[in-house]
């Protein structure tokens, strides 16, 4: 029983599915289902990776992308392979109607209607109270409801209950939830969108498309090619002054809103604030749609009045008239608080409540989609009577994002980087289908064409792996200047060209992930040492590290090391006083 | 290790010849120990106590008691305050580890204080810098932090420049020139580990006129007579301390292995005094192999071709005359010795120099290399900057201190 039609919502019903459960999506409106409401683009650096990853657990985020792109770009494409990041501009008319046909295609029901409280509980709940009274009665729950879980929308002075644009809110479930668990507030924001015919084009930097072949999901029988162009703009210090002026018109800084919003993807406004000396922002303008004609200001997120925002979008060289045709705004929505889930989703103190996406404090349609497919997974299991399961750090991006929410909490809306992995050499958008296969049959999510063709690319990259050991092409493969092209041409045999690809950035980065391994079971063995008792006087650990340690009680130094207070200087002291224990028993 | 619960016992003041020595012990039951050998009444010492003992075969003596709660290390301490002739100083040693105690190992009193939460490893880090330099308090935990500080900020710059492509703030060119000065901020830190080193010493052994005090003078860089005779020093040789490549070496000149009568004698006590923490060269002008009685002592041996400009032989070839090879063996004895942490510093320095190399065209792995160097200065799976510092202090530190 999934609530919310969203990007979490959707992956998590399909997933719930594939587990063999009977997956039921209730949503107030099934017309709007895996809407963009933000910026129409799905992938970039990390989250591209994610959205294989999303492809190599069965789910639907890679192939809706695919279907539904109308230009492709490999960032990162200078550096090497492990950061390069696969994004796609996606037609928002198009993407969710793919969704929505893929639902359609799946045993997955959809109920329309709005959940105001859940039946049963504390820890067992037994269905959905919807508006109307009726309930919907269910053996596991995930709540992915995005930012309509209490929504308020801001725009300069005004202010109105939603969770997006024209959408509805949800009034009784964040009653119901706040009464429950531990809540927060946080905020995000969105751009204006243009009349692309207002614009001078010409005054603006078209941005080249990369058509290389790419394509998200294995299972797309053709790749991505760029049916539209995006373009490059840049603000100046008139439409930094327009902000400035007007500051005192910002939702944000009367502080109506008390939501934290997210540091990296600010609003201009905290830009203009952050980085006071620079005024040439880049804008990148972006098609909605093939149909659509209008444009999404991407990096342009405010929620200061609509004739502030006439100023600052008319301040751009190309866009002296151009013409609105929706405003940014910002909104405020509940989050659950650090600690109330687990890293399967699950909500604690509870047998079969889980929840994905915005709620758990994440911003980004791929962040959502790979939440709710593990959500989803875990719940159709947890109907089904089985175990629910948490994903490895090491093995993806998923992992890494649920250890972040669960472990180390966070205080502002979470976006995945590449540099929040610790294996980032291993975790590439090349790789993703090895490294999830096995926790992908193992949830009981990954199978049918996607495993037989994930199957296919393991064992053709075994025999190309092999193939490069056996001829000695190893050091040849670790030169910088070598090409994989040169490798091909060296092998006799022909080999499937990605299969090959993956091989080569294996060898390539192994000396550095072989120093990573030895690095990380050596800390392992230190972050399972129990916390020593603290001695009288200090004993090097700091007064704030101690009193963070008095009240959270951690159990072994891992635990402490994420504690806020905690410093490395403390985590030394502590090592040494539990090493120092240790020697004497 | 058991050894948390022992009585340790060192020499609190510096070697040599003094008005007075302080002898120092630590752990519980050393009251008791002391109390037993001077046949004083049972709890003479225990408490903040004052007592004049005999100790049979070391004559008398001020002890002095500490409670736990009062002491240094925070457990039962005696010192023992008594005339400062090395001679007697070690016969009292000699007695106190036959009557149970166990040698301190260098800087276990301040490890044991640290435990017991007597005193900060700042403080600890303070003491050892002090101590190793003359009183000026230099602490290696500010070349480590701004290591760390410099690496975070190259670290920052990078991943702006990995993830954020599309934003156009950050080049890889200024991530470059921020590696580089991390590469300049290791080796700062290189240079303290080195001269937080304390000086190991170096013998100049050989047979009588096989060269050892011109090569003495050659390695001090000095022809003029270079003596400086240590106090309490009597038959053996001068000693010097010098610095080659920022490590410190307290070469010791001694009197011929085949020396007779007083000579002989002193060459005995030169032995007595070396172990495996001290070089020692062999001089030979006939390729000839040390003598047994110096491989027992444990030191590392580096035979040396001493007067190389009279005969052909192969091996470290040195002449006194020409000054051949004397470069050599200076790189030798650098190679031979190494700083606390030193590795750890060296493997950081060359991490951040491969990283400048793949900057540009792999800053994820530029990145990686970033991050193990951090892990290693700063980071729990390495040795984070407290730890190298408390763990070199503490190596560092004086015994007794």
């Amino acid at each position: 029983m999934v609530v919310g039609g969203g990007h979490a919502g959707v992956e998590a019903a399909l997933a719930a599915s594939r587990t063999g459960a009977e997956a039921v999506l209730v949503t107030p409106e099934p017309d709007r289902i895996a809407m963009m409401p933000c910026n129409p683009a799905i992938g970039g650096v990390a989250k591209g990776c994610l959205v294989r990853e999303i492809d190599a657990l069965g789910g639907a985020m890679a192939m809706a992308a695919d279907a539904a792109a109308v230009q492709f770009r490999m960032l990162n494409l200078g550096k090497g392979p492990a950061v390069w990041g696969p994004r796609v501009q996606a037609d928002s008319d198009i993407y969710p109607g793919i969704m929505t046909e893929t639902l359609n295609r799946s045993r997955v029901r959809i109920v329309p209607g709005m959940v105001t409280a859940l039946e049963g509980g504390p820890a067992r709940f037994t269905g959905v109270v919807l508006e109307d009274r009726t309930v919907v009665p269910g053996d596991a729950f995930v709540i992915a409801t995005g930012t309509y879980l209490g929504g308020i929308l801001y725009r300069g002075e005004e202010r109105w209950p939603g969770g997006r644009a024209g959408g509805l809110t949800s009034t009784g479930l964040n009653r119901f939830i706040s009464g429950m668990f531990h809540v927060e507030r946080f905020k995000t924001g969105t751009s204006p969108r243009v009349v692309t015919s207002s614009l001078d084009l010409k005054a603006l930097e078209a941005q080249e498309s990369h058509d290389a072949g790419f394509r998200f999901s294995i299972e797309s029988r053709r790749p991505i090619r760029s049916a539209m162009k995006c373009y490059l703009a840049r603000t100046n210090s008139d439409t930094t002054a327009a902000v400035r002026e007007n500051l005192h018109r910002s939702p944000l800084h009367r502080r109506a809103i008390e939501g934290r919003g997210p540091r990296y993807c600010p609003s201009f406004e905290d830009k203009v604030l952050r980085f006071p000396d620079r005024s040439d922002h880049p804008i990148h303008l972006e098609p909605i749609s093939r149909r659509s004609r209008l444009s999404y200001l991407n990096g342009l997120s405010t929620s200061l009045p609509q004739d502030v925002q006439y100023r600052m979008v008319r301040s751009i060289p190309g866009f002296e008239k151009a013409e609105i045709a929706l405003f940014g705004y910002a909104v405020e929505y509940t989050r659950l608080s650090w600690g109330t889930f687990d890293g399967t989703l699950k909500l604690t103190g509870t047998e079969n409540l889980f929840a994905a996406g915005q709620i758990l404090g994440t911003s980004g349609y791929e962040e959502a989609a790979a939440l709710g497919l593990l959500a989803g997974a875990n719940a159709g299991r947890v109907a089904r009577g089985d175990g629910p399961l948490a994903p490895d750090p090491e093995e993806g991006y998923l992992g890494v994002m649920v250890q972040d929410l669960v472990g180390k909490g966070i205080d502002e809306p979470y976006r995945l980087f590449s540099g929040r992995a610790e294996n980032r050499l291993h975790l590439r958008q090349d790789n993703a289908h090895l490294r999830l296969m096995d926790f992908g049959t193992g949830l009981g999510v990954l199978k049918g064409v996607r495993l037989e063709l994930a199957a296919d690319f393991r064992t053709a990259w075994t025999s190309v792996a092999a193939g490069i050991r056996e001829q000695g092409l190893e050091p040849l493969c670790r030169r910088p200047e070598t090409r994989v092209e040169e490798i091909a041409g060296i092998l006799k045999t022909g080999f499937d060209p990605d299969s090959l690809r993956t091989a080569f950035y294996d060898v390539r980065y192994s000396g550095y992930l072989a120093r990573h391994r030895r690095r990380r079971s050596a800390a392992r063995e230190q972050w399972a040492l129990a916390v020593p008792p603290l001695p009288e006087g200090g004993g090097g650990v700091s007064t704030e590290a101690r009193q963070a340690i008095e009240k959270n009680r951690p159990r072994t130094l891992g635990e402490a090391a994420l504690l806020s207070g905690v410093r490395a200087s403390d985590m030394e002291a502590l090592l040494l006083l539990a090493l120092g224990r240790r020697c004497s028993t | 290790m058991s050894r948390e619960g022992d009585v340790i016992v060192a020499r609190a003041t510096p070697p040599g010849l003094s008005a007075l020595a302080v002898v120092r012990l630590s752990g519980p039951g050393c009251a008791a120990l002391v109390e037993g050998l001077a046949q004083a009444p049972r709890g003479r010492l225990s408490g903040m106590r004052r007592a004049l003992i005999t100790i049979p075969g070391s004559g008398d003596m001020v002890a002095l008691g500490w409670p736990p709660d009062r002491s240094y290390t925070g457990e039962e301490m005696v010192e023992l305050i008594c005339h400062g002739i090395p001679e007697g100083v070690a016969a009292l040693l000699e007695t106190l580890l036959g009557a149970g105690a166990r040698s301190a190992l260098p800087g276990e009193f301040t490890g044991r204080a640290w435990r017991n939460g007597r005193i900060s490893a700042d403080r600890i880090i303070e003491l050892a810098a002090a101590t190793e330099t003359g009183g000026r308090v230099e602490p290696m935990d500010r070349a480590v932090s701004e290591l760390l500080e410099r690496v975070s900020g190259a670290l920052e710059t990078l991943e702006g420049a990995i993830e954020f492509q599309e934003e156009g703030f950050l080049e890889l060119e200024d991530c470059r020139s921020r590696i580089e000065e991390s590469v300049g901020a290791a080796e700062r830190v290189l240079l303290m580990a080195r001269r937080l080193q304390r000086s190991v010493r170096v013998f100049i052994t050989g047979r009588v006129n096989t060269g050892k005090s011109t090569l003495m003078n050659l390695l001090c860089g000095e022809r003029a007579a270079l003596v400086d005779p240590e106090p309490g020093t009597t038959r053996d040789g001068a000693r010097r301390e010098v610095t080659m490549a920022g490590k410190r070496f307290l070469l010791a000149d001694t009197p011929g292995f085949d020396g007779e009568g007083l000579d002989g004698k002193a060459f005995q006590l030169v032995l007595d005094e070396m172990d495996g923490e001290d070089v020692a060269l062999w001089l030979s002008d006939r390729g000839e192999e040390p003598p047994g009685v110096l491989k027992a002592t444990g030191a590392r041996l580096l035979p040396v071709l001493s007067r190389s400009d009279t005969h052909r032989l192969e091996g470290l070839r040195v002449s006194s005359f020409t000054g051949e090879g004397v470069d050599l063996l200076k790189r030798e004895l650098v190679g031979l010795v190494q700083a606390p942490g030193e590795q750890e510093v060296l493997e950081m320095v060359s991490m951040l120099r491969e990283a400048v190399r793949w900057v540009e065209e792999a800053p994820e792995i530029a990145s990686e290399l970033l991050r193990q160097v951090e892990s290693i200065a700063g980071g729990m799976s390495g040795i984070r900057p407290g730890r190298i510092a408390v763990e070199r202090a503490l190596k560092v530190l004086c015994v007794g201190k």
